[in-house]
């Protein structure tokens, strides 16, 4: 079984995730967080992906109405190194452009991706396995 | 704010389209089909699936990508848990 390893660093666990189309893989720095419902792409990575949308989504803002934000079908994986080769841990999944453009990531990773895997916080560990 | 990613402008209709199409039975659509994926295109209602994996993948096939919209029946507006408080509220 792939298994991913990551050490937590100031509270937050950074990922490289890989947006998959075909052949080409771009690769974005994703944070990982269990109280997103949703995986949602920056701005940034819908417009270098060329991404076409495929419906609306509601977004539940602090106070007041919610916000509408366009919605993807894309292949989302994490590059998971072996021995000799990369391995791709990915589904194929809905997600949502976020409204805003975070300053430190591209990708929220939300617990529609993680309820795929198997994973572990000990320590100041993160383990992800398939 | 940041900027709006543009679509082309035949899918940005299609999906305004299909969205207000689905708007105007939306009632009518969960009672029957709650939990299920409309696909639409052109304003209307083409099949309702059960897995949105295969409304996608029979989406692209009759309309091509961009050409069609997938509705989830019955869904409720999404928490981003601690970055919900980066999400600016709709006006109006």
């Amino acid at each position: 079984m792939p298994t991913f390893t990551k050490r937590i660093e100031g509270g937050q666990i950074l990922l490289i995730a890989s947006v998959v189309d075909g052949d080409s893989r771009n690769n974005y720095t994703a944070l990982l967080d269990t109280g997103a419902q949703r995986t949602m792409l920056s701005p940034k990575v819908v417009k270098a992906t060329g991404l076409e949308g495929i419906g609306y989504v509601d977004i539940v803002p602090a106070s007041g109405e919610p916000i509408r934000t366009k919605k993807y079908r894309v292949n989302l994986g994490l590059p998971i190194r072996q021995r000799s080769a990369t391995l791709l841990a990915g589904i194929e999944l809905e997600v949502a452009q976020l409204p805003f453009q975070p300053v430190n990531f591209d990708i929220l990773l939300g617990m529609d991706f993680l309820m795929h895997f198997h994973f572990t916080m000990y320590n100041d560990l993160f383990i992800l396995s398939n | 704010m940041a900027d709006t990613v543009q679509s082309s402008p035949v899918a940005e209709s299609q999906l305004d389209k299909n969205q207000a199409a689905y708007e105007a039975i939306q009632p009518e659509m969960e009672d029957k089909h709650m939990g299920r994926v409309a696909l639409m295109h052109d304003g209307e209602v083409v099949e309702v699936y059960n897995d949105s994996g295969d409304a996608y993948k029979i989406g692209c096939e009759k309309f091509g990508l961009g050409k069609f919209s997938l509705v989830n029946v019955g869904e409720q507006p999404i928490s981003l848990g601690f970055f919900t408080m980066f999400v600016e509220p709709r006006e109006g």
